[in-house]
């Protein structure tokens, strides 16, 4: 048997467990994916029956979204601001949350891999912290042997890293740590804004090595911090909480908060500001709108939690996180009714309009492709093929 | 001289050649201007990736069928009216690279070349001609999704401003994918599951863009407000999933159906449940992250959205695709819509009657 013939016979197998695992509809053999055997990856060891040819096309079963639908799009913009919105859960955003993987492909359900870091955010000299757990359908904790952690930076490559290793350590009860403390030229090399890792493992049940990959942050602080000042008022309709901050160098800074109730249980509403700050004192406001306050119904005092400055990069795509601050300030005992019931109308747009049309665009190289002939208006299967006009 | 010895610096210290985005000039038309922003793939000015397109097809083949050089640009910036008339939209691309650097930094390249289109500008390089568009709408598809959020919802390059109507996310990564070991690259199959999908290939890689998008990378920057916080409406379009969708029930009537069974096996190497279903690649709670699942349009049977409590911005959703992960970018049932509706499998037809 040749390569391509047992390739496409093991593609088909593997095709067809998943099929009938998904519950097939059709009573019909599936079309051996020929197509996809010719470009498939190396063949695994295990060797595969042989399955019938592959059946016409006519005999697979009708698609869905073949029927004409008008899809439903808001009848209006959201009513809230950017930077304040309605909130049902806060978060320590010094987290994440943890990944969930499936070791056996083939039973899904069976065992899963569940790790991530302990703290999404972690500032020098700090370690970095891995938890990996792997559970059974039952929720179970089981053994695992040969796990490990490493972890490289953006700057480096996965092939020739570097990488730096930390072994996962059974607490006794299969909750596996891994604790990596940089050392000096190690926190040079790693240090920046995300840095990547690999959770790896010999998979329980002999099923063979297993490697995930996922990111936490490790970077410096951001050179400015809370100081603890807040402020408050009542400004059209909003609530609006000054952030104060003591600022070690001039730049972009952004506080973020999630408003509460007085039992520190019922989270009402986000907000986020950046600003531009010198160094010294300063104040973020901290918007929180106030049809979200009023819609929601509950009287003060509100509590600020999970306060957090960052310093931004926007020029970068990056920042700074600080350190979660949680709870941070109660308000004065305000009655929801103080605040406006009315929706976030955005500003018209200013400036001049650029189009296709205007002066300033004529001359200018046209687009690469013309369109084909239209479609028909009563037609669900042609289009028009689009020709090349002008390549660069 | 120093600039060259600069740039080998550069290119040593990071370990990476990112090549600047690139802003593509698609489609003409007068309704008004449409940029789509593409999924994982190297569509920058290298072309290192991009469904096999090169220097000539540019960032547009992300989005074209390879076996019938349709593309969903066209079909989602065409719009019929009552009367049978036909009207365009006109239609940019931006071509960037998420191979080989996190979405953090692709999302600042699209970022900087969005600012050079409202500008008129060419300070990222992507801009050479100077195009100059004040308002557009906005398509992306995949991990496209997950840049489009992180800039609506810092508000970074100001892109906010100048957009018009609502965002279209289609099989959106919004909450990042799974960090399964075989898109790491280590299967129990011989690494048979890795290799399975040519474009998908990347997403099977140790690079730095498939490794950036694992769920608590992204729901990591989530919850610090750098992601599901969208001030404006983002239409998702998320998957059916069910028997037959991720595969496309291996029906060849299709065109570029080559990765339709190879999609299929893959979501069976991935490890698949009916309580998360997939589109072969992402699973439906990773498209279609909400904090209201009461609201925003979620059904209260079969795929419902799926709760996240740090999406408080607005996630709309919009409507579910049959197609997989592959079809839904290329659009490759060529259904067009008419004036009584479109074809949920064929998402671009949908965008350009309704979406925008």
């Amino acid at each position: 048997m040749s390569r391509r013939v047992l390739l496409a016979v093991i593609v088909a197998i593997i095709a067809l467990i998943w099929w009938w695992r998904r519950g097939g509809e059709s009573s019909e053999v599936a079309r051996a994916p020929v197509a996809a055997a010719a470009s498939a990856a190396p063949a695994p060891a295990a060797s595969a029956p042989a399955i019938d040819p592959a059946p016409s096309s006519s005999a697979a079963p009708a698609q869905p979204g073949t029927e004409r639908m008008v899809p439903v799009a808001p009848d209006a913009p959201p009513p809230y601001p950017p930077g304040s919105q309605p909130l049902t859960e806060g978060v320590d955003p010094a987290l994440s949350v943890q990944e969930d993987d499936p070791i056996d492909s083939d039973h899904p359900e069976a065992l899963h891999a569940i790790f991530g870091a302990r703290r999404d955010v972690v500032h020098p000299p700090d370690p970095l912290v891995v938890d990996l757990a792997i559970v059974d359908a039952a929720g179970k904790r089981v053994a695992v042997h040969g796990a490990r952690v490493r972890f490289r930076s953006e700057r480096a490559t996965p092939e020739h890293g570097p990488w730096f290793t930390a072994p996962f350590v059974d607490d006794g009860s299969h909750r596996y740590v891994a604790t990596f403390k940089p050392s000096a030229s190690e926190k040079d090399a790693l240090i920046g804004y995300r840095v990547f890792l690999e959770v790896g493992f010999d998979a329980p049940g002999g099923l063979g090595p297993r490697a995930y990959g996922s990111s936490m942050m490790y970077t410096e602080p951001p050179r400015g911090h809370l100081n603890g000042r807040y402020t408050e008022a009542v400004i059209d309709g909003s609530l609006v909480v000054g952030a104060g901050v003591t600022i070690e160098a001039a730049g972009r800074f952004k506080v973020i908060a999630s408003l509460y109730g007085a039992d520190q249980q019922h989270a009402i509403a986000f907000a986020q500001r950046s600003v531009d700050l010198p160094v010294g004192d300063g104040s973020i406001p901290l918007q929180f709108f106030g049809k979200i306050l009023r819609d929601a119904g509950l009287d003060g005092p509100y509590v600020l939690r999970y306060v957090m400055l960052f310093e931004e990069h926007p020029d970068r795509g990056t920042y700074a996180p600080g350190v979660t601050i949680d709870p941070a300030y109660t308000t004065r005992a305000y009655r929801a009714r103080d605040f406006s019931p009315d929706p976030y109308v955005a500003p018209p747009v200013s400036g001049p309009v650029v189009t296709a049309q205007s002066p300033s665009q004529q001359g200018k190289p046209p687009p690469m492709f013309t369109r084909g002939a239209p479609p028909a208006s009563s037609s669900s299967s042609s289009g028009g093929a689009d020709q090349l006009t002008a390549p660069r | 001289m120093k600039c060259a010895v600069a740039a080998v610096v550069l290119v040593l210290a990071t370990g990476t050649a990112e090549a600047g985005a690139q802003l593509q000039y698609v489609f003409g038309g007068d309704q008004g201007t449409v940029v789509f922003i593409h999924g994982k793939s190297d569509c920058s000015w290298g072309m290192s990736g991009c469904n096999g397109g090169d220097s000539t097809s540019g960032p547009n083949a992300y989005w074209t069928n390879r076996s019938t050089n349709y593309t969903l640009v066209d079909e989602a910036t065409t719009k019929l009216d009552a009367s049978g008339g036909v009207h365009y939209y006109e239609a940019f691309t931006i071509g960037y690279d998420l191979e080989n650097q996190g979405f953090w930094y692709a999302a600042n390249d699209v970022g900087g070349c969005l600012q050079d289109l409202y500008q008129g500008t060419n300070n990222s390089g992507c801009n050479p001609n100077r195009y100059q568009r004040t308002q557009f709408h906005l398509v992306a598809h995949s991990a496209g999704g997950t840049i489009l959020d992180r800039l609506l919802s810092t508000g970074w390059y100001s892109i906010n401003d100048h957009v018009v109507g609502n965002v279209v996310v289609i099989a959106p990564a919004l909450a990042g994918s799974r960090a399964a070991s075989a898109l790491y690259g280590i299967d129990n199959y011989g690494n048979f599951c890795t290799g399975l999908v040519s474009w998908l290939a990347g997403w099977a890689l140790k690079n730095n863009g498939a490794q950036s998008l694992t769920r608590s990378s992204v729901i990591g920057e989530a919850n610090k407000g750098y992601a599901g916080r969208a001030p404006r409406w983002l239409l998702k379009v998320t998957t059916t999933g069910g028997s037959g969708s991720a595969n496309n029930n291996w029906y060849a009537g299709v065109d570029e159906h080559d990765n339709d069974s190879a999609m299929g096996a893959l979501a069976g190497c991935l490890g698949w449940s009916d309580q998360d279903d997939m589109d072969g690649l992402l699973y439906w709670s990773d498209s279609d992250p909400t904090n209201n699942t009461a609201g925003n349009n979620c059904p209260t049977s079969d795929h419902s959205c799926h709760y996240y409590s740090q999406f408080t911005g607005s996630y709309w959703h919009w409507f579910e695709s049959w197609a997989n992960h592959s079809h839904s970018r290329d659009d490759a049932y060529n259904d067009m819509q008419t004036t009584s509706g479109c074809y949920t499998r064929t998402p671009g037809g949908c965008v350009g009657q309704y979406g925008i």
